[in-house]
């Protein structure tokens, strides 16, 4: 039933694009019972499926930015050459799905976990509707239990999946879809802006990819936990980190998590000499950065993540673990290189994101009020409303309202939650930016 | 089960209590005072504009043409009711809002050539949600046309003002904007001044949409009311002097025997883009000298 579900949620969109998910499924299945059957091909095998998905997710993905980025390396020397484009539609979630695939067919190699025998069990954990577009990137060792197990209806977590999802959806509508506008407008239009609105522009943005992000995922969590499955936290508390490395363990867990757990260890980790280490750092947010998307950008926006990993490693080793530096300015110093490094993941070029860094350091000028002064305020009163619960929920402060034992103060505020969406949402702000990696 | 029951049913009650308190203070809010800030305009258009000359439009006729002068030529009272980014489909229920309480002597009515084409939608009608409900035939008629659900959710007073209210409240506290009484918003002569913009493409004209402002001119014509068309100056160059889309508005109003001016694709504009603000807007110099031009047409009818 539920990967009847699944299939007719993904094929709502695209119904052809099912088969790709079809293909990673029985090419993963297929080759992880295969893996644990001869144990002597098993290098082969993985090799061979690895490269089967990677394939995939380059033709479908990467295939325009290759062919973009050679003909234009070509046409500097002098030559030219023509290499057709395709016209295929990204396939909506398939870094996701591909890179599940991906881990659980490692997993069964490093025997981690055994094969899933049953194709439906298995189809269904590539499949599950609600993380199936923009994850989290489930670990095989966590989801596919569940599905074996029996789920009886459990109430309060029904009521813990709902409360997630009404948070989910506050910061997706009232966050991201109210900053949307403002953002679009000034970074869809660099040369006609000037530095203090690309400042705020990027200020803003910063939240939009978190709320956007993280409010999908507490939805899909939130969606899963209504239906009786745990799915693993994705996000927690990122603009609170007190450095670059403490924000990979707190933002898209998921993600980062299998970066670190199938490429950076498997290249050596911090277990090697310190120019391997910074190394293998580097590689890993490259690679993590061209997950995201086929544009350099991302690239350059992965290796600034990566630059600013080493830059923590050497200071952590130098002044070792303690730091005598206040919290509150590492909190700050911390988003301020996170919001930096969005500047090129937001900027339709490299051009554009090095203009607007020009602009911010140089050519500050009026700020461009868009709709008008009330469509800034409103995103920054709802950002300081985020902002108020991160920090409560990150120091433990005492002060429950949705999650109080006390239903007489719980309902009312789910209540008033569902009105500030209700009255303050942007209903019209387009989809998840996470839907397009 | 029971604790799941009773949180849908709490939260369903809360909102449903908060819902209809909203709904009254909104409604009796909006009958008896003017919403403020960027609604101000519209709130104006739709509940006590009574001038003789009312001008519909949107940002093109918003920046594009002085009440003041008009008024000083004609001896007749005016009012700019350009909105920015609405299309015609929404100039019409606001023409039917505005005749539901007052018959003016002239309407004109700004287009541009790709409103008429496909590429603008209807209009953004989410302003008119608040209302909905209020008496305004024309407004009722189209939220009613809607799907289903969204006409369900139109029951939501919460919903219906979403965004709204909350603006509202913050111009009440934030925003000193004056909107001139007369609706006119010209626009400053910008540093840089604008290029000549080349448009090597155009569209075909949308039924729909010709019927619309077929409609419109019928309305007024049965009222006795004296219409006029008017394209104001872009500078948008089109490669053709002559386009499908003014070409049809230019036969209905033939057939209708309405004037129709057509400066769009003005040479003489085109020939001075000090008089922009940007290729789709005059500044004040440039609006200034295109309502005089405007205010001697209409004299002359």
């Amino acid at each position: 039933m539920l990967l009847i579900a699944s299939y007719y949620f993904y094929m709502n969109w695209e119904p052809t694009y099912a088969i790709l998910i079809i293909i990673t499924s029985l090419s993963t299945w297929g080759c992880a019972l295969q893996i644990d059957h001869y144990e002597k091909k098993k290098k082969l095998i993985i090799s061979l499926c690895i490269i089967i998905n990677l394939l995939i997710l380059f033709t479908f993905k990467y295939y325009n930015f290759a062919i973009n980025t050679i003909t234009s390396t070509i046409s500097l020397t002098g030559f030219r050459l023509y290499i057709p484009h395709s016209d295929f539609l990204l396939p909506v979630g398939i870094s996701f799905y591909t890179f599940q695939c991906i881990g659980y067919i490692v997993d069964v190699y490093r025997k981690d976990i055994k094969p899933e025998r049953n194709l439906i069990t298995y189809a269904l954990f590539v499949s599950f509707f609600p993380q199936l577009v923009a994850g989290p990137i489930e670990r095989a060792k966590n989801l596919l239990p569940q599905f074996h197990s029996k789920h009886t209806f459990n109430g309060d977590s029904f009521i813990d999946g709902l409360k997630m999802m009404i948070w989910g959806f506050f910061m997706k509508l009232c966050i991201a879809g109210n900053v949307a506008p403002y953002v679009d407008a000034v970074y869809n239009n660099v040369p006609n802006h000037n530095g203090t609105s690309f400042l705020l522009a990027t200020f803003f943005f910063t939240f939009q990819i978190f709320c956007d992000f993280g409010g999908y995922s507490l939805i899909a969590i939130g969606t899963a936990k209504c239906l009786g499955f745990k799915l693993m936290q994705n996000f927690n508390h990122p603009y609170l980190s007190l450095s670059a490395k403490e924000f990979w363990r707190r933002w898209h867990i998921s993600l980062s998590s299998w970066f670190s757990d199938y490429v950076y260890i498997p290249l050596g980790g911090s277990r090697c000499s310190k120019a391997k280490h910074y190394r293998n750092l580097m590689i890993t947010m490259l690679t993590s950065g061209l997950w995201h998307g086929a544009n350099w950008t991302f690239v350059c926006w992965g290796g600034l993540h990566g630059l600013f990993l080493v830059c923590n490693s050497i200071y952590t080793k130098k002044t070792g673990k303690k730091s005598w530096t206040p919290k509150l300015l590492r909190i700050v110093l911390t988003f301020c290189f996170v919001s930096f490094a969005w500047i090129f993941f937001r900027a339709n070029s490299i051009i554009d994101a090095l203009t607007i860094i020009h602009n911010i350091l140089i050519n500050q000028g009026s700020l461009f009020k868009g709709d008008g002064i009330p469509s800034l305020i409103l995103p920054l009163l709802m950002i300081g409303i985020l902002l108020f619960k991160e920090i409560k929920d990150e120091y433990n402060i005492n002060l429950s309202f949705m999650h109080n034992s006390h239903l007489w103060i719980n309902i009312p505020s789910s209540a008033v939650v569902i009105m500030i969406i209700l009255l303050c949402a942007e209903f019209n702000s387009g989809q998840f930016i996470y839907f397009q990696f | 089960m029971k604790k799941v029951i009773l949180y849908i049913i709490g939260i369903i009650l809360c909102l449903t209590v908060a819902d209809i308190t909203f709904g009254i203070c909104s409604k009796y809010y909006i009958k008896n005072y003017q919403l403020i800030g960027r609604y101000q305009p519209l709130d104006r258009l739709i509940k006590e504009v009574d001038t003789d000359i009312i001008l519909i439009g949107n940002s093109g006729i918003l920046n594009s043409v002085n009440p003041e002068i008009i008024e000083d030529k004609l001896s007749m009272t005016c009012y700019n009711g350009g909105i920015t980014g609405q299309g015609v489909f929404f100039f019409e229920t606001i023409i039917d809002c505005i005749l539901q309480r007052h018959t003016p002597k002239m309407i004109i009515v700004g287009l541009r050539p790709e409103e008429v084409g496909g590429n603008i939608g209807e209009g953004i009608y989410d302003v008119l949600k608040p209302y909905y409900g209020m008496g305004y035939t024309s407004i009722d008629d189209h939220f009613n046309k809607t799907n289903g659900f969204d006409r369900f959710l139109l029951h939501s007073n919460l919903l219906r003002y979403n965004t709204i209210w909350v603006r509202v409240l913050l111009y009440m506290l934030l925003d000193d904007t004056t909107y001139p009484e007369n609706g006119f918003m010209p626009m400053e002569k910008p540093s840089k001044i604008p290029q000549l913009h080349h448009i090597e493409e155009y569209e075909e004209p949308v039924k729909a949409k010709l019927d619309c402002i077929e409609r419109i001119i019928q309305k007024c014509k049965s009222r006795d009311i004296n219409i006029v068309i008017c394209f104001p100056p872009t500078l948008s160059h089109f490669k053709q002097d002559s386009i499908p889309c003014v070409n049809t508005i230019k036969d209905i109003c033939h057939r209708y025997n309405t004037p129709c001016l057509v400066d769009y694709n003005n040479k003489y504009y085109q020939s001075h883009p000090e008089l922009f603000y940007d290729t789709g807007h005059v500044n004040k110099f440039g609006a200034d000298m295109y309502t005089r031009k405007i205010s001697s047409y209409i004299s002359k009818l």
